[in-house]
């Protein structure tokens, strides 16, 4: 008797603690797609919306001049930056936002996860507002902004844009008489004419790709002919074209001739053996010339990576975008913002700013723009190949599988695996992840 | 006598050794802060800076408010000691000395929640916190660690070894519970109380993982997850930040350091008393 | 209280009021220990039967299928693997290296207090900051360890970089920051050894190092005990200092299970598949620790 009074206490407590937590659940419905409302006259009542980034040191002195610009222009509009640590962080608080559904009106989203946070609803479809406001999106770099759309919707605008380029010693090119190559043909001569050995152990790389993320060797894979997916979403990274660039970096390789960092803080080693003229040419992000300008101590230069059957670049860096489950009122002065961020206006302050590239053409075509390349001609060899940098194949699960051929680079590079095998296992991983994928 | 000799010269000598190989990477982190970015590049590493850069501190601060991180760090830490103490103290004393139906069971209701780690539960009490609406806010990083199954555990572990007579005898003079468990009890088993004080300081104040996830904006967050921000904001494009970092990092540790160096004694001879008998 | 002369029915009442006032004692730690810790992993378990990806407000019921593709995957086994590693090592290192300083600075004076409080200082700092250092001190370019390698001829190695070193080197600063702990610990435990048993077995003529093995170390068992299911627990939790230093890498050589778990849920999207995930690690760590504590029930020597 008495035991049972208690125990129904007990229950009543943890019933109106589980029902507390759990009430809001059914509510949770999906809300009908947003249509924005008709620009209806300017609701000027003061709003204060947070911005969610992932911009670091460097590009605080950018971020907050546009910021106070933005006031300026929409002074009943508060915007506040919180940076949220790296893409990854970035994403985890995002996640955790929306399952608590307390999230920012506008965010930084890197370009890789796009379709992810697209197909989970994170994102608000940006085409209403794009149309309603005729926003001349023809302005955009054409890859840039296909990169931010996912199955024909606009999840998000281009905000820092990079392409992976080879930063070379210009210094030390000219005085040993070589130029970038522009084909993988030409790499023998290049790195032959280059590459300084004591023995058997080379002290003078000629080049080196970094094998830590897979950002910098997809386009490699392209140019060779060959593609990470099938066109049925398969993985396609064991076809002897998609393979033909890691049978050319072993042997590159194996020659002493490259240098592939891999692996956490292997950045900063490439990056410091560059300096010390340990390496010739690194290929790296485009955010980063204007670093290595300031940074290194000799004359530094620009190249497109050098194409095979194909000779393109891809897109990196990170967009804006509008949260979907932030209020309606909200949504609209975020929208506000992510035009203002992305308008032509700012355009070239905003890339001298933070080191990536300019995203309108208006504005690379500007007087600003002009000087801005004679400013940084090293920028030119990315916008001589504007239109061959290209998004990426866009998969949710893109993030995901590209881990496996990393790692099978990583053991072709660190232990010496057999190429074929590693790859081989790789698609084999890649497929059960894509097929689990297929069925959910 | 030479023997002896012999033998507490290498114990001192082999003592010294070790003493210096573990102290050494606190003392690189101490160094390393005071270092000019150049010297950090240096070719032989130089074990003392040529030149004292305390610029580097007035950059760490420059770079993160960590004015307002210690002291987001001292309410949450203060916060959670205070209450963790008090409930395991009653609950200590209700399960050692207290008399209810299935006492043990619930007991072991309380053990087998040390297993639950922290990454099972954040989720649903992440969604919890955020109806309650208590997200970035101190409530959501206090009462979520309210409780420590630990604490609990090292606190019955001493009341049931204290000995009932002068409890029943409290009892008979009419005292209350909770004049028994703080007037008598506490005091008894304060080599334990001290503990578990300085065990749950220690850990709330190098928590990371939790308040990551709980707070969002800057005014809200603690020591170690601005160390962290730190290390990716600084470290991102910039390469061997090293001095900002360690300046960073000296700034989160110094405080707590210093207070236990100075209660040292107490602690060490408080913790001896933490395992079970 | 027998003693005292009340009616039978009086007394009834009296004492079921006083079992409900030890009760309320405990209930607030119930309450919180329920709300915190047992309705989230009743609420995982739920998860775990779904597809869920953390996002969508929809959760499709899946049955087994995320344990049922767990247990078929390799990565689970090698994991799991890796952590087991990870804990031995860890545990193990500790406690030797731990005995072995407590025996040799379980010395009272004051050099030797002063040497203990510089061992034990690097318990109180933060898990983040210790691998920083440490990510520092490593550093294959820059790094004071490779550079003082160097002076005995050893080339340069990538501790955090190569598959035979990662493991090691995120041991390494978690016996650093711990063995403090543990020596202060055993010396606690040494201290409390009544000397007569080691005056008796000098006198039969006992080497030190038979005292050692036939003395300190059984009874020193309650402590080892203590200290081997404590560590046992937090080691198999470990996530900290591997997402500062390798971030499980290089080639998952170090992606420990909490790691994985993190990665499932927050960077793969998905819940469902990580909360089984979740709950098997959860009953992993149950029953080694239920191993533990019954096979020491036979051979841990508890004082009378």
């Amino acid at each position: 008797m008495k035991m049972k009074q208690w125990l129904l206490l007990v229950t009543l407590l943890m019933m109106t603690v589980t029902s507390a937590v759990g009430c809001s659940k059914s509510q949770a419905k999906e809300e009908a797609t947003t249509v924005p409302p008709a620009p209806a006259q300017e609701d000027t009542t003061p709003i204060k919306i947070q911005y969610w980034h992932s911009h670091d040191e460097d590009q605080t002195a950018g971020l907050d001049y546009m910021i106070k610009e933005f006031n300026k222009k929409y002074p009943y509009i508060t915007v506040e930056p919180v940076f949220q640590g790296d893409y990854d962080e970035l994403q985890q608080k995002l996640m955790a936002a929306v399952a608590a559904k307390q999230v920012p009106a506008v965010t930084n989203v890197e370009v890789a996860k796009v379709p992810n946070f697209s197909e989970s609803g994170m994102l608000a479809d940006l085409s209403p507002y794009i149309a309603r406001d005729k926003m001349d999106t023809a302005d955009f770099s054409t890859g840039m902004l296909k990169a931010y759309n996912y199955q024909d919707k606009q999840y998000g605008l281009p905000l820092i844009v990079s392409t992976s380029v080879f930063v070379y010693n210009k210094t030390m090119f000219d005085k040993e008489g070589v130029t970038p190559p522009q084909s993988w043909d030409e790499i023998e001569a290049f790195a032959q004419k280059l590459t300084k050995k004591e023995g058997n152990k080379t002290t003078r790389f000629a080049f080196s790709v970094p094998g830590w993320s897979s950002w910098y060797y997809d386009p490699w894979i392209m140019n060779g002919g060959g593609s990470v997916l099938t066109q049925d979403n398969m993985s396609a990274i064991d076809q002897p074209d998609s393979m033909k660039f890691m049978n050319k970096f072993k042997e590159w390789k194996d020659k002493g001739y490259m240098h592939i960092g891999y692996g956490k803080g292997a950045s900063d080693t490439m990056r410091q053996m560059f300096f010390d003229g340990k390496i010739g040419m690194v290929e790296h992000t485009s955010a980063l010339i204007k670093w290595y300008m300031e940074k290194a101590k000799f004359e530094v230069g620009v190249s497109f990576l050098p194409g095979d059957k194909k000779r393109i670049s891809q897109i990196g860096g990170a967009g804006i975008a509008v949260m979907d489950m932030a209020s309606e009122k909200e949504k609209e002065a975020a929208w506000k913002f992510v035009q203002f961020m992305t308008a032509p206006e700012n355009n070239i302050k905003w890339a001298e700013f933070t080191g990536y590239l300019p995203t309108r053409k208006s504005a690379i075509e500007s007087e600003e723009g002009k000087q801005y390349f004679s400013k940084y001609p090293q920028y030119k060899a990315v916008f001589d190949n504007f239109d061959n940098v290209m998004p990426r194949d866009q998969h949710p699960a893109y993030d995901e599988v590209s881990e496996f051929y990393v790692q099978a680079l990583g053991k072709v590079v660190l232990e010496n695996a057999d190429v074929e095998a590693s790859f081989k296992e790789a698609a084999k991983q890649m497929n059960d992840v894509l097929a689990e994928y297929a069925t959910k | 006598m030479s023997t002896k000799g012999l033998l507490i010269t290498t114990r001192y000598t082999v003592a010294i050794l070790i003493t210096l190989l573990m102290f050494f990477p606190m003392y690189w982190l101490l160094i390393t802060s005071l270092k000019s970015p150049d010297e950090l590049k240096a070719a032989i590493p130089t074990f003392w800076p040529e030149r004292l850069a305390w610029e580097n501190y007035r950059d760490a601060f420059r770079a993160a408010p960590f004015g307002r991180y210690a002291l987001n760090t001292l309410i949450q830490t203060v916060g959670i000691v205070f209450l963790q103490l008090n409930i395991s103290l009653l609950a200590a004393y209700a399960f050692a000395k207290g008399n209810f139906w299935g006492r043990d069971k619930w007991f072991f209701f309380v053990i087998a929640a040390l297993i639950v780690p922290d990454q099972v539960t954040f989720v649903p009490v992440y969604v919890m916190m955020a109806k309650l609406g208590w997200l970035n806010t101190f409530l959501a990083l206090i009462i979520p660690n309210g409780v420590s199954a630990y604490s609990i555990f090292l606190l019955r572990q001493t009341f049931k070894s204290l000995n009932n007579d002068v409890l029943e005898a409290a009892r008979v003079d009419g005292s209350n519970r909770l004049h028994i468990i703080y007037r008598i009890l506490v005091p008894m088993a304060m080599p334990t109380v001290v503990t578990v004080i300085i065990l749950k300081f220690i850990g709330s104040w190098n928590s990371y993982f939790w308040p990551l996830i709980m707070t969002n904006t800057n005014d809200m967050r603690v020591l170690t997850v601005g160390i962290a921000m730190l290390k990716n904001s600084v470290g991102g494009s910039e390469m061997l930040n090293w001095h900002l970092l360690m300046a960073g990092s000296v700034i989160v540790i110094a405080p707590i350091v210093i207070l236990f160096v100075f209660a040292q004694k107490y602690i060490v001879s408080a913790m001896s008393h933490s395992t079970f008998k | 209280m027998s003693g005292q002369l009340t009616p039978k029915k009086r007394l009834l009442s009296f004492s079921t009021l006083e079992k409900w006032k030890d009760f309320s004692l405990a209930l607030p730690a119930l309450l919180l220990l329920a709300i915190f810790t047992y309705f989230p992993l009743i609420s995982s378990f739920y998860i775990s039967l779904t597809n869920w990806d953390l996002i969508k407000p929809i959760k499709k019921f899946v049955g087994l299928l995320n344990y049922e593709r767990l247990l078929k995957d390799d990565q689970f086994y090698r994991v799991l693997k890796i952590t087991f590693t990870y804990t031995v090592l860890d545990v193990a290192l500790s406690l030797l290296i731990g005995l072995g300083m407590a025996l040799l600075f379980n010395h009272r004076s004051k050099a030797f207090g002063a040497m203990r409080l510089l061992i034990f200082m690097p318990y109180y700092i933060s898990m983040v900051i210790a691998s920083m250092v440490f990510v520092w001190i490593l550093n294959p370019e820059y790094g004071v360890l490779n550079k003082a390698l160097e002076v005995f001829g050893i080339d340069k190695v990538f501790w955090l970089n190569d598959t035979s070193t990662a493991l090691w080197s995120v041991v390494s600063v978690s016996v650093w920051k711990g063995v403090g702990f543990v020596m202060i610990i055993f010396i606690a435990g040494l201290r409390s050894i009544p000397t007569e048993y080691y005056e008796a077995s000098s006198i039969d003529g006992a080497s030190k190092w038979r005292q050692l093995i036939h003395i300190t170390i059984p009874l020193l068992s309650p402590t080892t005990l203590f200290l081997i299911i404590t560590s046992f627990i937090s080691s198999m939790q470990v996530f900290q200092s591997v997402s500062v230093m390798t971030g499980g890498g290089p080639l998952g050589s170090t992606k420990v299970m909490v790691m994985w778990i993190y990665e499932m849920a927050f960077v793969q999207f998905k819940a469902g598949k990580a909360s089984a995930l979740v709950i098997i690690f959860f009953f992993i760590i149950i029953f080694f620790t239920f191993v533990q504590f019954s096979l020491s029930k036979r051979k841990v020597h508890y004082e009378g």
